[in-house]
């Protein structure tokens, strides 16, 4: 199986452990790993900030860049989300080969490999941020407002790792004010929104807060720094790779 | 009548595709012992007394009325009252209603009250008024607090015959 | 470069506790919803369906507009059309002048608020009267409402108490004529605000208004084509108070609220409530057929707008909206925000979109309210996908001339960097130095992300150079 890893531009530039741990946590599944090195962004940068058209180029390269390999795997719920689902609607005129194969890292372990086992230890409690489009796009777990049953694809994924205790806060899926370009233009219910998540996280009593998008995670890290609320913030994949 | 032509030639025009109406049969809550079950909705959910029985008698119009009610719902607590008589004040200005209803008169839920409605030729025949009523008015508006006898009735006793 | 709702938004965070209360208050009808929806196990077949019904009027609503108008008139009905609020207001007021009616108890109506009437009836001379306790206590403290069901939910109780005391002439007759109902001994502070004794004040006052009213008015929350009912859904049964007391009857309502039947009624009805408030139903759900004896009742239907935006193929869909407040309540920046900060009076959600539908260069300020959370969607009881709408929304504020210029000068500086991947490498090696930027320079007026974070350290290594060690490894 061949898999094109795709490392959105915020991951490549701040997270670029995420990125590692992805990669080793694919090889050690048996997985033949490429990453097309003239990748970029997927453009949900400019959708988010209503300039969709300006993404279009991104989109044609990404496709050719992406559409030979079996699937095409991104540590970030909400790139993977955007290549899937919004590609083939900037770009219609042409089929959008690699969008309906681009998966979020948690649902190719979760649904594609259906890792069993995991070699891994992590003696940690952790809360589990259930990211916005993780949720309500990929379905990595039930939406809070849905009468559907319930499962968590996450939790499932860290449950295979030892010593590791896995809570939710309450509010399980309220969204963490950052939304992209939105934090920056409604920076004052951006960071309330994001001050009442991670004290809900804290809340918890847990040491980590742990999500499949490191965007969130880097929202409300900034938030907990700036108000002086402790908590650590970890991706969901650099548990799972965790001693790898 | 210029109003209406432009309304209705603007819809024809601009209406985009015309979806077809689905054939509506929801596979809908139902309850063994509706009596029991309406019962309890009553109590917790309307916040009415229930009683087993009839009224002892009928209370002059005033402070208490007294109504047969058609249908009760066992999801909701609901209760049809069509319009008997000339004047439906009494059902909203009396502080107390009684409102009898009959065992055999009582269903799950809202889908089968409307149907029975539909079906019934009575009503809408002399008056054209009904109402669903599920137990006290109510109003949460002065800071999301739960006060019952907003406007209409600040009581009501559910009677099942 | 703030949008409007931003900067009111920003005003309204200035208070953290009344952020705080006006958060937990919709959550909680949020949470109550929810419930709602999980004791149904048919609960998302009735969304489907209350969405391919909604689908399916809306797109014959020129077929059910005259079988509903035939089916009315039939009943007794007098039914009007009226194209705007102008038209609108005008068919009222001249229905009120030939009564001679001088006083109006009304019922809650969103669509009353869209056209102003009651601004509209007052300057001509007559008294309008809400009755829903909500919207009578902003009529009295001339305010707006700053939720569709639940208006007057921000304000507070010592507030309303003031307000009542000042204009309401027997209140302290009221206030003791409450406690005494009770068996209870009156305050000796007068200035307790227990909201049921201020219900009670307020029930007294309305019931002489009820008494006194030449003519009552109502919304509609539904319309049933086949039978030419009119469907309204309250709590505190003011509707019925409002028409079964004057002779006359008049109905506003929306094109768009038509549905075809009764069979469909019951979808509907057994939705409304659970999405509103949280409740299995509204107490009452009262069917208005026809006038009542020796009385008068006119419907008055409203286009404003609604036939051309039937026209729109991107946001044709929130004609389906049955004003629930779902969306609302679930709405993280919503309940953050409030409504106030809005400029459309329908706020959240669908206010966004609906005011962006009306007048897209009057209300292009509350696009950025929204963080694409799509919990919105997941609440909707007719499946409007109101974040998508709120998304194709921003991507056209840039052909009139609403685009924020920062947001497009960063998107342009974007497209550049992503669409050349070698500048975009470079780009990547360089931002480490960012980090040695003082922090007092990072952390100004003219970087809004550092208005709520602290910035973040980028790592001396992108992901794109430590793949070249890790592909030497392999």
């Amino acid at each position: 199986m061949k898999v094109g890893l795709f490392i959105p531009c915020y991951v490549d530039a701040l997270y670029p452990e995420v990125g590692v741990s992805t990669y080793k946590l694919l090889r050690s599944l048996g997985v033949e790993v490429f990453y097309p090195e003239r990748q970029t962004c997927c453009g949900q940068p400019m959708g988010n900030a209503g300039f969709q058209k300006k993404a279009h180029s991104l989109v044609e390269t990404f496709d050719e860049l992406f559409s030979g390999y079996d699937y095409v795997v991104a540590p970030s719920a909400s790139c993977a989300a955007y290549v899937r689902f919004f590609h083939p609607e900037i770009m219609p005129e042409k089929e959008c080969r690699a969008a309906t194969k681009t998966m979020d890292i948690v649902e190719f372990l979760h649904d594609v490999l259906k890792v069993q086992s995991l070699p891994t230890r992590f003696p940690h409690k952790v809360s589990v941020h259930n990211s916005c489009h993780g949720v309500r796009e990929l379905g990595l777990s039930s939406p809070s407002e849905r009468n559907v049953p319930q499962f968590n694809k996450i939790i499932d994924l860290l449950r295979l790792v030892d010593g590791i205790e896995v809570v939710e806060p309450e509010r399980k899926d309220e969204c963490c004010g950052f939304g992209g370009m939105f934090s920056i233009e409604e920076t004052a219910v951006s960071a309330r929104m994001g001050q009442d998540k991670v004290r809900r996280h804290i809340a918890t009593g847990a040491e980590y807060v742990t999500g499949p998008d490191s965007s969130c995670l880097m929202h409300m890290q900034g938030v907990a720094q700036k108000n002086h609320l402790d908590i650590k913030f970890i991706h969901v994949v650099e548990i799972l790779a965790a001693g790898l | 009548m210029a109003a209406k032509e432009n309304i209705l030639e603007r819809l024809r025009a601009n209406i985009g595709e015309r979806f077809e109406m689905p054939n509506i049969a929801i596979n809908a809550i139902h309850y063994d012992n509706v009596v029991e079950k309406f019962a309890e909705t009553c109590r917790t959910v309307s916040g009415a007394d229930v009683v087993m029985g009839t009224p002892a008698e009928e209370d002059e119009r005033g402070e208490t009325s007294t109504v047969h009610g058609d249908i009760g719902v066992a999801e909701n607590g609901c209760i049809w009252i069509p319009q008997r008589e000339a004047d439906r004040s009494f059902l909203f200005r009396s502080e107390h209603l009684n409102i009898i209803v009959k065992a055999s008169d009582i269903v799950s839920n809202m889908h089968e009250a409307y149907a029975r409605i539909s079906e019934s030729e009575e009503y809408f025949k002399d008056y054209k008024y009904g109402t669903f009523i599920s137990g006290p008015s109510k109003t949460a508006d002065i800071e999301g607090a739960l006060v019952y006898g907003a406007q209409a009735a600040r009581s009501v006793t559910v009677f099942i015959e | 470069m703030s949008t409007l709702h931003s900067k009111r938004a920003a005003e309204y965070q200035k208070n953290p506790d009344t952020v705080t209360h006006h958060d937990q208050t919709f959550y909680n009808v949020r949470a109550k919803r929810d419930r709602m929806a999980q004791a149904l196990p048919e609960w998302e077949e009735l969304r489907d369906m209350a969405d391919r019904i909604k689908r399916h009027t809306i797109s014959h609503l020129d077929t059910y507009l005259e079988k509903f108008e035939a089916a009315a008139t039939t009943n007794g009905v007098h039914v009007h059309w009226a194209e705007d609020a102008d038209e609108y207001n005008d068919i009222v007021y001249s229905i009120l002048q030939q009564h001679g009616v001088k006083k109006v108890v009304k019922s809650k109506s969103m669509l009353t608020e869209e056209c102003h009437l009651n601004r509209s009836l007052e300057e001509k001379g007559i008294e309008v009267i809400e009755t829903d306790l909500g919207e009578r206590i902003l009529q009295m403290m001339k305010l707006a409402p700053s939720h569709i069901v639940m208006p007057a939910l921000h304000v507070h109780k010592e507030d309303i108490r003031d307000c009542f005391k000042a204009q309401i002439a027997e209140y302290d007759e009221f206030r003791r004529c409450f406690y005494e109902t009770q068996n209870k001994p009156i305050p000796e502070d007068e200035n307790d605000a227990d909201p049921t004794m201020l219900t009670f004040v307020a029930r007294l006052h309305l019931r002489n208004q009820f008494m006194t009213a030449d003519a009552g008015m109502t919304g509609c929350n539904f319309g049933i084509a086949e039978t030419g009912d009119v469907v309204v859904c309250t709590n505190e049964g003011n509707a019925d108070m409002s028409t079964s007391i004057p002779k006359l009857h008049i109905v506003s309502m929306g094109i768009e609220k038509l549905i075809p039947d009764y069979k469909a009624m019951g979808v509907f009805q057994r939705l409304l409530a659970r999405c509103g408030t949280g409740q299995e139903t509204t107490v009452y759900t009262s069917h208005f057929r026809g006038p009542k004896p020796g009385g008068e009742m006119h419907i008055v239907l409203v286009d404003n707008w609604r036939s051309r935006n039937i026209g729109n193929r991107e946001h044709w869909q929130t004609l389906k909206c049955m004003r629930c407040g779902a969306c609302m309540n679930t709405c993280p920046v919503y309940r953050r925000s409030a409504g106030y900060s809005y400029s459309y009076f329908i706020p959240g959600p669908i206010g966004i979109n609906l005011g962006m539908l009306n007048d897209r260069l009057a209300h292009s300020g509350n696009v950025s309210a929204c963080s694409l959370c799509m919990s919105c969607d997941n609440v909707c009881p007719v499946k409007v996908d109101l974040s998508h709408q709120i998304y194709l929304w921003r991507q056209q504020l840039d052909d009139f001339n609403c685009a924020n210029p920062m947001k497009k000068a960063m998107s342009n500086g974007m497209a550049t960097l992503f669409n050349h991947p070698q500048l975009y490498v470079n780009t990547l090696r360089l931002a480490p130095l960012a980090n040695h930027v003082p922090h007092s320079l990072m952390h100004n007026c003219l970087n809004p992300w550092a208005n709520g974070h602290e910035m973040m350290k980028f790592p001396k290594k992108s992901f794109h150079t430590l793949w070249k060690t890790i592909k030497e490894e392999k």
